[in-house]
């Protein structure tokens, strides 16, 4: 065994870091965040079967919509074909959790980490990419739908959307409530740390949740706490926020769309700032 | 470089590093040394703010590591095999940790080249041998040409080839100046690289020395072979004085030098056939701080003593 005596001839300069190098940027964390979701292949399968459904089902109601013979409503026909958007909440809103969840479960949030320590710059730069890839996911779902619609039903015309401003305004809030339930997923992910949870609840939030609420308002005969419950969950707030004929197959009043954008904003947010305060203050 | 003060970790009730203080300085590679469960890696996982201290602090050049402008290039740091996505390929993990400091491809090629990933940079890391995995996480800590540099047990899965060349790294890192502070569980490896040990047990500091300092302050061994090993023992017995007799004519003495046993010897008229200073190696070092701090002890260890 050789016994290292160097420290006797250790106390060299030390070694200075270049400050002209460049630091950490919010710039360069999402492009960083950005090249994480493009290099999972789950994202591509995920935003492309939301894409093919939502374009498949837009266009399914369309050819239903021909062989039934229409009754000439432009918006109701368009807000039809959006129905994929159901589909597309659920898949990016996994995608949002898996964003965040592959990085505990594979453990490279501990590289992740040494590069960005600040935890909340990485939060939100991931954020910042996940909203910025479910956004051009679903622009591009939207324009095969319109576009499936136009062709199968015969009725929509194409440029539609900029005759119409009420179908302008419905696309859009489709497309934003899409954005923020993969903000949703996001939140879900950052605070349970697990894909099987994050999934699970987000499936309940958006598929679950009113089905039992409505079971309870017919065993309690319309009790008022369950009315006021099925105004604010989740699914009541999208039909409130997107829809023009909000609630015509519901059981309660709708809120105001106002309302149903704020109350989806408060159900986002739950789950993100739960996320922020424990991934700021726990161990990685 | 590296300051740690009152630094503790608790995990629920268990204690994993208590109260410990160390300064390490750069241009010296500081082995941190410890049997397994001894808190090396929590230490070192607080320095790079992964876990956050229960009480007390450690920084990295005065400040808290994520309170740096450039985290990458103040440290880099090899904590575990595997902190990557098995999904993405060993360029694709590089690159995306280059992106948060606008580092160039270039460097990730130069930093792909050291540490001879080479064509496996292309594959997907799910196919990596944890060698493999330690060059990768070792490309990594390199990316941003860092001042600091910690190594959590980099030889682990290494093959010999690779243990060499990890050790080489480390001493060139210290001798441009760099604060190098690389853990392991084994002695022998520490004695192959470092300047200075901290060495741990059971959350706490035992010993923090320069490793010459901690060879010679060890107890000095006589190993005396006589003719009349009863006589001689009789001769040298005194108060603070041990002797073990190893064989029909083989002493071990503690507590008495060479000179004053040979002439002890040469008063008692007995005839020595040998008698050889014995400088204590690292490893029995090694075994005798932590000999009351491990955490798990193996069968056959009590009879070392
Ligand atoms: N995340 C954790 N949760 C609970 N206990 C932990 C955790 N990390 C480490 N420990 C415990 O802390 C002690 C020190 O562990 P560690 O720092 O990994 O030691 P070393 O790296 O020296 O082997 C061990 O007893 C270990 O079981
Ligand atoms: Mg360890």
């Amino acid at each position: 065994m050789t016994i290292n005596t160097a420290s006797a001839t250790a106390g060299h300069r030390p070694f200075e870091v270049d400050p002209s190098l460049p630091g950490i940027s919010f710039g360069g964390v999402m492009r960083s965040e950005l090249s994480k979701l493009k290099a999972l292949r789950t994202t591509w399968w995920l935003s492309l079967i939301a894409i093919g459904l939502g374009t498949f089902i837009a266009g399914s109601v369309a050819v239903s919509y021909r062989s039934f013979g229409g009754n000439g409503d432009e918006l109701a026909l368009a807000e039809q074909g959006t129905a994929g958007a159901y589909f597309a909440m659920i898949l990016l809103g996994s995608l949002g959790a898996i964003a965040m969840t592959t990085e505990y479960s594979t453990g490279a949030i501990r590289s992740s980490l040494t590069a960005v320590p600040r935890r909340t710059t990485l939060l939100i730069a991931k954020a910042f990419a996940l909203t910025l890839w479910s956004a051009g996911v679903t622009l591009v779902m939207m324009l095969l739908g319109h576009l499936a619609v136009v062709l199968f039903s015969g009725e929509l015309s194409l440029t539609a959307p900029f005759q119409d401003t009420e179908i302008l305004s419905m696309y859009a809030a489709t497309g934003l409530v899409v954005v923020l339930t993969t903000l949703m997923g996001f939140g879900l992910g950052v605070f349970l740390r697990s894909s099987a949870g994050a999934i699970v609840v987000l499936t309940l939030i958006l598929f679950v949740v009113q089905m039992v609420l409505a079971i309870m308002y017919g065993v309690t005969e319309g009790a008022e706490w369950v009315e006021a419950l099925l105004q604010i969950e989740y699914m009541a707030l999208l039909d409130s926020f997107v829809s023009a004929d909000a609630g015509a197959y519901g059981m309660v009043e709708p809120l105001e769309p106002w309302q149903g954008l704020l109350g989806i904003l408060i159900w986002v947010a739950v789950p993100n700032i739960l996320g922020w305060l424990s991934f700021s203050r726990r161990d990685a | 470089m590296i300051t740690a003060e009152n630094l503790r970790k608790r995990y629920g009730s268990k204690t994993a590093v208590d109260g410990i203080s160390f300064q390490l300085a750069p241009g010296k590679v500081t082995g941190f040394l410890g049997p397994n469960g001894s808190g090396k890696s929590t230490t070192m996982r607080m320095a790079v703010g992964l876990d956050k201290p229960t009480s007390g602090s450690v920084t990295i050049g005065g400040k808290s590591f994520p309170q740096h402008a450039a985290p990458l290039r103040t440290v880099g740091a090899v904590l575990d095999a595997g902190a990557t996505h098995p999904g993405r390929t060993g360029r694709g993990h590089l690159q995306v940790l280059a992106a948060t400091h606008k580092i160039s491809k270039k460097r990730v090629d130069e930093v792909i080249e050291l540490t001879g990933l080479g064509a496996a940079s292309r594959k997907r890391i799910k196919s990596y041998s944890l060698g493999m995995n330690q060059r990768l996480g070792i490309a990594a800590a390199l990316l941003g040409d860092p001042a600091v540099l910690i190594f959590d047990e980099p030889v682990n899965g290494l093959d010999p080839e690779g243990v060499r060349w990890v050790r080489s790294l480390a001493r060139d890192m210290a001798a441009e100046g760099r604060t190098v502070f690389v853990s392991s569980h084994l002695m022998s490896e520490m004695s192959q690289t470092a300047d200075h040990l901290i060495v741990l047990g059971q959350g706490r500091i035992i010993a923090d020395a320069p490793i010459g300092q901690l060879l010679d302050s060890g107890e000095q061994r006589v190993l005396v072979r006589t003719e009349k090993p009863a006589d001689l023992r009789r001769a040298l017995g005194a108060e603070g004085v041990s002797i073990e007799q190893t064989d029909a004519e083989t002493l071990e003495v503690t507590g008495l030098d060479a000179r004053s046993i040979g002439r002890r010897a040469l008063e008692t008229q007995v005839v020595l056939h040998e008698l050889t200073p014995q400088r204590s190696t690292l490893e029995d070092e090694y075994m005798k701080l932590t000999g009351e701090h491990v955490e798990y002890r193996s069968g056959g260890q009590e009879d070392r003593s």
